[in-house]
């Protein structure tokens, strides 16, 4: 701090990701990105949520006698989602087929969103070959740069991606999102970082408003020790206070954006029992963040591939993945798992409630769950097989345009074809091919 | 009628009677002569004498002047005892320091605030005091050392890898001191095979100066570097498929395609400090292995190798505050902190948030307790006020207590929310926020002294000994203060801060050293970077000696030189250095110290940092040495130039060389006045090109560096040399007062004056009885102002 000079407010605020924005503390937070209140047409929006280890195909998947179409019956795992069946589609036989470098865990997770192979490396995992990055942009990034091409569609922060008990390391079991080819995306899982980005030091803000009156006194306290010739010294320094204490009044009044930023304990510990209450935060600042425009693509990373989340709060001890690799015949680690991926489908459910209860801004009525498509994905079809077929894929909400309240059975196609299709319906629809062409010659998916 | 000059600042002298007729004498003088320019009473007038008469002249030496220049269209109009009684009126009524004490237009010392600077250093200290570390070993972390480094390279453990385990077989352990290695197909030794290995190398990294520093992984595998992270939490282990806890790579480079790619990230430093730095790297079946780590520190160029910047022992993390603040007022020539912006203030505010959020994140370990421990509530309850004691440097009182026990608890629904409000109180509080200079201070008497003790030397807060000592009320005793001084002046950031008044003294922030390549081949940005680490090693060595002498500065006959300004100055030079010897430097690896014959160099006058910075790119310039020697080195006043002329090569002919140029610009009477001084200081330098290399030579002209140089009081001196201008500085009054006083701005921020009226005086008088010792000076003015207004004290009572 020698010199101010090569360190300015601006680049400070850039760090935070606050951009040119005012100073988050006092100046506010001028709504940064309200809505085109005239807007006729509203938004699409994109939301993908990961889970991880696969799912359990019985629990899953519509029976045998569903057909390649069928009305949607909710098996267990989806149960929680009962609430909005109608606005769900079930997509079966659709397959990750990207072969090449790394095991099925590095692959699934890694090519799931870009449909293209990683680049070789130095990655060992299980027996395969050793492998690096995605060597392509992930679906949702491509969306986002086509958003943010056009001024009508262009957002502050263009994505957010969001995590929940991440990590803390770069490797393809880790990393979902891409920029480019070699280029990971890291998720931030912890919610006060990600509510510092969106808001700035609003939260920081209400701890000062609550020890203004100990600041006050505190100047004070020292004026029997001034001398009367430095009073004006006091006086000035007293007046700043004054002034900071309009200006977080004012503050707290100019910055309201149109839906208030959620209360949420910013010192909560980002450790594995407070999962849960973290999923929780973060899918409640998502909802915020788009429900104010700051960006309309997002993504929702629940632990990585091959997490081992310990969820006592579902009162299990042992790690997800360890209990993936269980036998079919163990029906207590089946159990577990059922009970799991009824939690990932629950904390989905919560997303699409909160969607719902919100109403779409402008003229075009609905709630903003039906002008949003959320994705849900893993990188396995099942767990102990490991295998990138039928990938339990749940497409939800209204955002795509999809006829939704079904389930369809595709029999074993690429997925880079549903990617294409998600692309065409988020308007991106000079989208010809995406990730490795091959798989893509048979155009998108019919979804309509 | 008797005069008597009262004094009523505490520390000046009581009284003294000056002599009525000599006073009244002059007082008449004045008024016909001079108030017609200079004001009624020396406040000054319009026009060219704008400036008030006051100054640090003895009355002998005002006399001189007056006898000899003033005034100024007819200087023989005033001159034996009218000049000698004039001068008496003058320095009695308004001139000296005591005289302007008794008018009340004395500096006073007013309240202030922390400087932008002191608030980085004072919070990352007030983190530090509670972060556990490893015992440092004694004479650590020396800026440059007077003897040889023993701890220097970072500690490195070698592994045999095998699949995701990266940690399998631990083979050798053993110290590097660059990080630059091409394996090849192989194995780093012959006991490790090369398909599968890594390696970890961890200790610190120490930062010279402020600002950002970047850093630069080569490897075509995997490889991860942290900096200034929270050591300690990683083991030894080292998997693909197991995470690093809580811990952010400063950059992440452990996935690779086996392509070779550099990666770089930058990082903010606070200058005088050792970090924490450790470097992880595995090879897996990728064809060939290699790494390299390069760093690159503020306005520095790319580095392997720097023996003085890694360390073997590994430091705790530091806290480097990012909010930026604004300027701080430096009008006066040093940064103080005497305006209550509301910028100011913001940032401020901000700070703290940013502060509570790092304490907030590191209270498990700032505490000692497991992160989601139920029963953290009552250590962090015991911590909170610990905090608050150390941030204020005093006791609390209990009012304050109970806040930050129990009150602050009481209201917060978690004690982290508790930490996160207190840390922003007791941040924006003024206990910690105000200087503890002025008389004003919440702190009893030992803490106060405690607290200006820490300022003065580390711009930063007491350390755990200082607060001891205050509570045991220590600093009362003449030689215990003595003690705590003497301790103090060894530690990095007393070095670290002594650069930084060099860095003032000698002009050397934001210099462009750059030359015309097509003169100067050869001189690059890494030998200007050579060139600033001699200039600093220099002044260490001569700072940090025994002697700390400051007539070596301007005298010594040798220089310090890396390979390439060897290369540089001495292997392409026709006529060299005049090399007396060469011989190996022991702290610096491949250094050599280089003695110079027949006055060929003066101390830092001659340094060739100086000699470019002080230059054009093309050519020397006289006139910016000379303006530098007047100014800094025989502690002239100037006035700026009444008119203002442009220097352009092309109005000269091409023979025409640069002390004809110059003495062409200068000479009319107006210039004169102030380029007599300028020139005859700058052309003895005249034997130095633009990049410090000595020369015979300008153009086809033989340098001619004789000139004839007339002091203040009209006493004439021929030079020749910059060695006659050293030789003649530091035997001058006014050279002593200037470095003395600026060496006072920077450590106290604050004008002698406002402590004392005859401050400056006696700091000069101790300066010069004790063979011109810097650090002793230093440790002079730690006496001279930490007590000062501390009537407690018994070296002070009044």
């Amino acid at each position: 701090m020698k010199s101010s000079a090569h360190r300015t407010r601006r680049k400070f605020l850039k760090d935070l990701g606050v951009g040119s924005a005012a100073l988050p503390f006092l100046s506010g937070l001028t709504s940064l990105n309200a809505l085109r209140a005239d807007s006729q047409t509203p938004p699409k929006r994109l939301v993908i949520m990961f889970s991880p280890n696969g799912t359990l195909p019985n629990a899953f998947w519509p029976g045998e006698d569903a057909g390649k179409e069928s009305q949607l019956s909710l098996q267990p795992i989806l149960e929680p989602l009962a609430a909005h069946r109608d606005q769900m589609l079930l997509l079966k036989g659709v397959h990750n087929k990207i072969r090449g470098d790394g095991d099925n865990h590095m692959r699934g997770m890694s090519c799931l969103l870009p449909a293209t192979e990683l680049l070789p490396g130095n990655i060992q995992g299980g027996d395969d070959t050793p492998a690096g990055w995605a060597s392509g942009i992930s679906i949702d990034q491509e969306i986002r740069k086509h958003l943010q091409a056009t001024e009508a569609t262009r957002t502050r922060f263009g994505s957010l991606e969001f995590g929940v008990a991440v990590p803390n390391r770069a490797d393809p079991w880790t990393r979902m999102c891409y920029a480019g080819s070699d280029q990971p995306m890291a998720p931030i899982d912890d919610p006060g970082r990600m509510f510092q980005r969106l808001y700035g030091g609003a939260q920081d803000r209400k701890h000062l408003a609550s020890i203004l009156d100990h600041v006050r006194k505190d100047v004070r306290k020292v004026a029997p020790h001034i001398s009367s010739e430095d009073k004006a010294f006091l006086e000035q320094h007293l007046q700043l206070v004054r002034r900071l204490e309009q200006d977080i009044v004012s503050a707290q009044k100019n910055t309201q954006l149109q839906h208030p930023e959620p209360e949420l304990d910013p010192d909560i510990e980002l450790v594995n029992d407070n999962t849960p209450q973290i999923s929780r935060m973060q899918i409640d600042l998502l909802v915020n963040a788009l429900a104010n425009d700051m960006t309309r693509v997002a993504s929702l990373q629940f632990m990585r591939s091959v997490g081992q989340a310990r969820m006592r709060w579902l009162n299990v001890e042992e790690g997800h993945h360890s209990l993936s690799h269980e036998p079919d015949s163990n029906q207590d680690a089946q159990d577990k798992l059922l009970r799991i991926n009824q939690w990932f489908a629950g904390e989905l459910a919560y997303l699409a409630d909160q969607l719902a209860q919100i109403p779409e801004p402008g003229g075009a009525g609905g709630s903003l769950l039906d002008h949003t498509q959320i994705v849900w994905i893993n990188e396995l079809g099942k767990g102990n097989s490991h295998t990138l077929s039928n990938i339990p894929f749940v497409l939800l909400g209204g955002g795509g345009g999809f006829k939704n309240g079904r389930a369809l059975d595709f029999g074993g196609v690429p997925h880079n074809r549903l990617w294409l299709s998600l692309a065409h319906a988020m308007g991106h629809d000079s989208l010809t091919t995406f990730g490795t062409a091959k798989y893509c010659i048979d155009g998108p998916l019919s979804l309509g | 009628m008797a005069v008597l000059v009262l004094s009523c600042r505490p520390g000046a002298q009581a009284q003294e009677l000056v002599h009525e007729e000599r006073f009244e004498a002059g007082r008449v003088i004045y008024a016909n002569q001079c108030a017609d320019c200079h004001g009624s009473d020396g406040q000054g007038g319009t026009d060219a004498y704008q400036d008030p008469l006051v100054g640090d002249r003895s009355l002998e030496s005002l006399v001189r002047r007056i006898v000899r220049t003033m005034p100024e269209e007819n200087p023989d109009l005033c001159v034996g005892q009218e000049a000698s009684d004039v001068a008496y009126y003058v320095y009695h009524a308004f001139y000296s320091s005591e005289a302007r004490a008794a008018m009340g237009r004395a500096p006073r010392m007013t309240p202030a605030r922390l400087t932008a600077e002191q608030f980085q250093n004072a919070v990352a200290d007030l983190i530090s005091y509670f972060t556990p570390h490893q015992k440092q070993p004694a004479g650590h972390d020396h800026l440059l050392m007077a003897s040889a480094q023993t701890d220097t390279g970072l500690r490195a453990t070698y592994f045999q890898s095998k699949g995701m385990n990266k940690a399998n077989e631990q083979k050798l352990e053993r110290v590097d001191q660059v990080i630059e290695f091409d394996f090849g197909e192989e194995g780093p030794t012959s006991e490790i095979d090369g398909e599968q290995f890594a390696i970890i190398w961890e200790g610190g990294f120490f930062a010279q100066t402020s600002g950002d520093y970047t850093f630069r992984v080569t490897s075509e595998n995997g490889a991860r570097l942290y900096v200034n992270h929270d050591p300690g939490v990683q083991r030894g282990k080292l998997r693909d498929d197991s995470s690093v806890a809580g811990q952010a790579a400063l950059i992440d480079g452990w996935v690779s395609s086996g392509a070779m790619r550099s990666m770089v990230a930058k990082v903010e430093l606070i200058g005088g400090r050792s970090y924490p730095l450790r470097l992880e790297f595995f090879k897996y079946k990728e064809k060939s292995g290699s790494i390299r780590l390069e760093w690159k520190a503020p306005h520095g160029v790319w580095k392997t190798v720097q023996e003085e910047v890694l360390r073997t022992h590994r430091p705790p993390r530091t806290f480097v505050l990012q909010t930026p603040f604004p300027a701080d007022d430096r009008s006066l020539g040093y940064e103080r902190g005497s305006d209550l912006s509301y910028d100011w203030y913001e940032a401020v505010i901000q700070a703290s948030a940013e502060v509570a959020q790092e304490v907030v994140e590191r209270l498990p370990l700032l505490v000692g307790f497991k992160a989601g421990d139920e029963q953290r509530q009552k250590p962090i309850q015991d911590f909170l006020p610990r905090l608050a004691e150390h941030a204020f440097g005093r006791p609390l009182d209990a009012e304050e207590q109970m806040l930050y026990e129990h009150r602050l608890f009481e209201t917060s629904d978690r004690p982290e929310s508790a930490v996160r409000r207190g840390v922003m109180l007791m941040v924006t509080s003024s206990s910690f926020l105000y200087a503890p200079w002025g008389v004003a201070s919440d702190k009893p008497a030992s803490f106060r002294m405690a607290a200006r003790l820490a300022r003065l030397l580390w711009d930063s807060l007491p350390d755990a000994a200082l607060l001891q000592a205050a509570s045991e009320q220590e600093l009362m005793s003449t030689d215990k203060l003595q003690e705590q001084i003497a301790r103090m002046m060894d530690h990095p950031l007393t070095r670290f801060k002594m650069r930084s008044f060099f860095e003032h003294w000698l002009e050397l922030e934001d210099r462009d050293l750059s030359k015309d390549a097509s003169l100067f081949p050869g001189f690059t940005p890494s030998l200007m970077w050579a060139l600033r680490q001699s200039l600093d090693l220099f002044i260490d060595r001569v700072v940090w000696s025994d002697t700390s002498d400051y007539r070596d500065l301007l005298l010594a006959d040798y220089l310090l030189f890396s390979p390439e300004m060897v290369e540089f100055y001495l292997m392409q030079s026709e006529e060299g250095f005049m090399v007396e010897s060469v011989t190996e430097e022991p702290t610096l690896k491949d250094w050599v110290r280089v003695q110079i014959k027949d006055r060929r160099r003066a101390g830092v006058l001659t340094h060739p940092y100086l000699l470019s910075a002080f230059a054009y790119p093309n050519s020397t310039s006289p006139i910016h040495r000379g303006v530098f020697m007047t100014r800094q080195v025989v502690g002239r006043e100037m006035k700026p130039p009444p008119v203002a002329v442009a220097f352009n090569e092309d109005d000269f002919e091409a023979h025409v060389t640069m002390r004809e140029k110059v003495t062409q610009l200068t000479q009319d009477v107006a210039c004169m006045a102030c380029h007599g001084v300028i020139n005859a200081l700058g052309f003895p330098l005249e034997h130095y090109d633009a990049v410090g290399k000595w020369r015979t030579h300008d153009k086809d002209t033989p340098i001619d560096a004789r000139s004839i140089y007339e002091t203040d009081e009209g006493v004439t001196f021929s030079f020749s040399s910059a060695w006659d201008v050293a030789q003649h500085a530091i035997g001058e009054e006014q050279a002593h007062n200037a470095f003395v006083a600026s060496l006072f701005h920077q450590f106290v921020k604050w004008d002698t004056a406002a402590f004392d009226a005859k401050g400056l005086h006696q700091l000069r008088l101790h300066f010069q009885k004790n063979q011109f010792n810097i650090q002793e000076l230093l440790q002079e003015i730690a006496h001279l102002v930490v007590p000062y207004g501390i009537h407690e004290h018994p070296s002070v009572s009044p």
